[in-house]
């Protein structure tokens, strides 16, 4: 079966035009990513994982290599590639609906079946009775959950996550992590999620590509074998979260959680 | 609360009486008048026949009609110049490099040095009047749009391009309404600078109005008058802010409090 | 708390209090000095040009502090009242007006008499011409202002027929604003009719000396309370002034170059201007006093707003006798 996404021998080169320097912040990416997916990337600050995900987006372009969507080369943004942000990025002056009927309202979807769709995703997310509410009346998670169902809206190819707990506090982000299952279960979507937390990681994915740092390369990519809902402290889970802390340390030099 | 009104009518009591005593000891009323002299100034300026057109309002108010419309003209112009050319020069930098220099000369003239040119270009009265409120008003306005323009989150603008904006609807749908709150503050701003350019507006050849009454009453050797204007265009000014402020409050509602 | 706070009321009312009394209070100048203040551009003022450029006062051992120029003569009024000026160059009304508001000032010596014109562009021919005509005038409170009137009323006419702008224009600007059409005439004091001649946006319809001859123009000012004090010092001023005034009717083209030094005009409008400017230092006390009753009456009849109300001069004769005082003329 064809892959969802695809990338090929991805590169990325950031030069400081002040002081000449190049940095080399990913190097020769390969991997592939399948239909309905949860596709987790995880690695320490830096590594270079959120500058591949705003590739994948079309927000940066590679210095050499390609993403491909569906066997068509993506490099620039579109609805087709939905992100959530970690900083939410929720339109304030817009109501919960208004902000999920973004995408919709520019693809120029009549106002009857915006309110529709508004419905639909408000549902999903669980956020029904609050669609007139806006976002400074909002907590952490439900803003999330607004920017999750903005995303979802436009029925993207695929959901870009780039460490979208990180502003929640941990009860917080234990219960969105529970919540995106359940959304994913609902939709079927294929989901590229950054993070680096390694329990969420092994908590939330089909597979974990690891990724080391200067130059970003993915050390190793693993399948978790565990049935869902997944156990932080059962045996089988620590044994990964083992392995691929090795893996980091060993780069880094220290634990990274 | 109930102690700041107190100090703030304790204020006002202790300003009174420095002027009072002040005015005993310096004794020279055709410069200096008494509190009580502008109390009745003020009492003679609201019952007289008001300036052509306004009768009815009596001297003091109807002044303070016709400064109002020229401001409240001047001000629209300046409102619509300046949110148009803000929005223009804050979002194409080649645009803004050409027209800023120009703008940057020009704004330091204070508008009394325009009143020859004024009253060259545009004649008499309402018209030279009109123009050095719209000079007043136009920088705050214009310098705030551009600034919120410029501001606007660089997250929402890389949401939206990947919710599918393109160029025109970034401009429409994320830049503009962020700017607003900084488009709001600058309309703010702007408006009270063109009221306090009064003075200077209304001296290209007006025959009325809160400046003109104040110059003319000033060469007529009647200071307490004088100081009548001057306070009138001090309340007025006060009293705008402050509707303008709850009109802000009302449109922003939606902002995050800081 | 409370105690702070009173303490802290007090202090900054008694430096409030010290800041502006001590603003207004100027110190008084040494011994044989004298501030003597003069209108801005105006060629009536020659006199004191032509004392100080001659050394007329320093032959009478007094050393002139010259103040200003100021742009209107209330302006200087106000100076003289806060004790910046001790004399002062100035028109009769503003002296006037600041008597009738009780400044406590003589005027002791006339400066000229006539010196006005009324200048139209080329739609007005004649008096009846005016009517529904845009003329400017100086504020309502001017001689030039109760002029106009009283050559409307010669052709029976009143204000009320034509447009009139009072004080709006100021008369440095009134040639300019002639030109680019915005009005059709203007009266005011020289040079600026000589001005709209040369300049050839205007032509000269009626000289003042027509509609009054003699009338009062500008007079030469003292408070009294430094007259009083200094006595010799008023009386070296007068006979300086009484020998420049001399002195432009025998050398005319000295005046003339002395003028243009002073006043930065130029040497044409000048020459346009001086024949219709009577210098003499006698005041026209009658003159004087009709204008007084002309704006009392302007005023009372609802004209003008009041520039002189009849209550600060109830006795009009009395008034003039006040501040006229022909004393230091004679000594």
């Amino acid at each position: 079966m064809e892959p969802k996404i695809k990338v090929a021998h991805l590169s990325k080169v950031f030069s400081d035009t002040k002081t000449g320097i190049d940095t080399q912040a990913l190097l020769d990416i390969d991997l592939e990513v399948n239909d309905s997916e949860l596709f987790c990337l995880v690695g320490p600050s830096g590594c270079g994982k959120t500058t591949f995900l705003r590739i994948v987006a079309g927000l940066e372009t590679p210095s050499s290599g390609a993403v491909y969507l569906g066997g068509h080369i993506v490099n620039t943004p579109g609805p087709d590639r939905g992100l959530v942000f970690q900083e939410f990025a929720l339109f304030p002056w817009r109501t919960v609906a208004e902000n999920v009927v973004f995408g919709p309202e520019i693809s120029g979807i009549p106002s009857s079946q915006r309110k529709q769709i508004a419905n639909k995703y408000i549902n999903l997310v669980r956020l029904a009775g609050k669609e007139h509410k806006y976002p400074k009346e909002l907590s952490g998670g439900m803003k999330q959950r607004v920017a999750i169902a903005r995303a979802l809206a436009n029925n993207p190819e695929v959901l870009l996550m780039d460490e979208p707990f990180g502003s929640l506090d941990a009860q917080t982000r234990n219960l969105m992590q529970i919540e995106l299952l359940r959304i994913w279960n609902e939709t079927k979507k294929t989901i590229i999620f950054v993070t680096h937390i390694v329990d969420e990681a092994i908590y939330l994915a089909d597979r974990i590509a690891v990724m080391s740092a200067s130059p970003g390369m993915i050390k190793e990519i693993f399948r978790i074998n565990i049935k869902r809902p997944r156990d932080s402290t059962a045996r089988s889970f620590r044994s990964y979260k083992r392995k691929i802390l090795n893996i980091i340390s060993a780069e880094v030099g220290d634990f990274s959680t | 609360m109930k102690k700041r009104r107190l100090f703030r009518i304790l204020s006002i009591a202790i300003f009174l009486l420095i002027w009072e005593i002040a005015a005993l000891l310096v004794s020279k009323p055709q410069i200096f008048p008494m509190p009580i002299d502008v109390l009745i100034a003020f009492k003679v300026l609201l019952l007289s026949t008001g300036p052509a057109g306004v009768e009815w309002a009596g001297e003091l108010l109807g002044h303070s009609l016709i400064s109002l419309t020229r401001v409240v003209a001047g001000f629209c112009i300046a409102s619509l110049s300046g949110i148009l050319l803000g929005i223009v020069m804050g979002w194409w930098q080649p645009i803004r490099n050409l027209i800023e220099p120009i703008i940057e000369i020009l704004r330091p003239i204070p508008p009394l040095a325009w009143i020859p040119l004024a009253m060259l270009w545009f004649g008499l009265g309402f018209k030279p009047a009109v123009f050095l409120i719209w000079l007043g008003a136009f920088s705050p306005i214009l310098l705030n749009t551009i600034f919120g323009v410029e501001s606007t989150s660089k997250n929402l603008i890389e949401t939206a391009k990947t919710l599918g904006a393109k160029q025109r609807e970034l401009l429409l749908k994320v830049v503009i309404p962020s700017a607003i709150p900084a488009i709001i503050t600058g309309l703010s701003v702007g408006f009270g600078v063109g009221w306090m350019c009064l003075v200077a507006a209304e001296l290209t050849g007006c025959n009325s109005g809160l400046g003109f009454m104040i110059m003319y009453y000033h060469w007529t050797m009647e200071p307490a008058k004088t100081i009548v204007g001057m306070l009138m265009i001090g309340f007025i000014g006060l009293l705008i802010f402050m509707i303008l402020k709850r009109i802000e409050n009302k449109l922003l509602a939606w902002r995050e409090e800081i | 708390m409370v105690s702070g706070i009173k303490r802290a009321i007090v202090l900054i009312t008694v430096i409030l209090l010290l800041i502006i009394c001590s603003g207004v209070h100027c110190a008084p100048p040494p011994e044989g000095e004298v501030r003597i203040g003069y209108l801005l551009g105006d060629l009536h003022h020659l006199p004191f040009f032509i004392a100080l450029e001659k050394g007329f006062f320093k032959d009478e051992r007094i050393n002139v502090k010259v103040i200003g120029p100021f742009d209107a003569g209330t302006v200087e009024m106000d100076a003289l009242v806060a004790n910046q000026l001790d004399m002062g160059y100035v028109g009769t009304p503003p002296a006037l007006i600041a008597a009738a508001r009780k400044v406590d000032l003589s005027i002791i010596a006339g400066v000229n008499a006539e010196g006005s014109a009324l200048i139209v562009d080329e739609t007005i021919n004649n008096v009846s011409d005016l009517r529904g005509k845009k003329i400017a005038t100086p504020l309502p409170g001017s001689i030039q202002y109760v002029m106009l009137g009283m050559l409307l009323a010669e052709n029976n006419m009143s204000y009320r027929d034509l447009e009139i702008f009072p004080g709006t224009i100021k008369p440095p600007d009134m040639p300019g604003v002639l030109e680019t059409g915005h009005i059709n005439g203007y009266i005011a004091w020289e040079p600026y009719p000589a001005e709209a001649v040369v300049m050839g946006v205007g032509k000269l319809l009626v000289e003042s000396h027509d509609i009054w001859p003699d009338h009062p123009c500008c007079v030469l000012v003292t408070r009294n309370d430094f007259a009083e004090e200094n006595r010799a010092i008023v009386q070296g001023v007068i006979r300086a002034h009484k020998r420049a005034i001399k002195f432009i009717g025998e050398n005319p083209e000295e005046a003339k170059s002395i003028a243009v030094k002073y006043t930065k005009l130029n040497a044409k409008i000048i020459e346009e201007a001086l024949p219709r400017i009577k210098f003499n230092y006698m005041v026209n006390v009658d003159g004087t006093r009709r204008f007084v009753k002309e704006i009392v009456s302007l005023g009372e009849t609802g004209v003008i707003s009041p520039i002189i109300r009849s209550e600060e001069v109830p006795d009009i004769d009395i008034f003039i006798s006040k501040v006229i005082d022909l004393s230091f003329l004679e000594g």
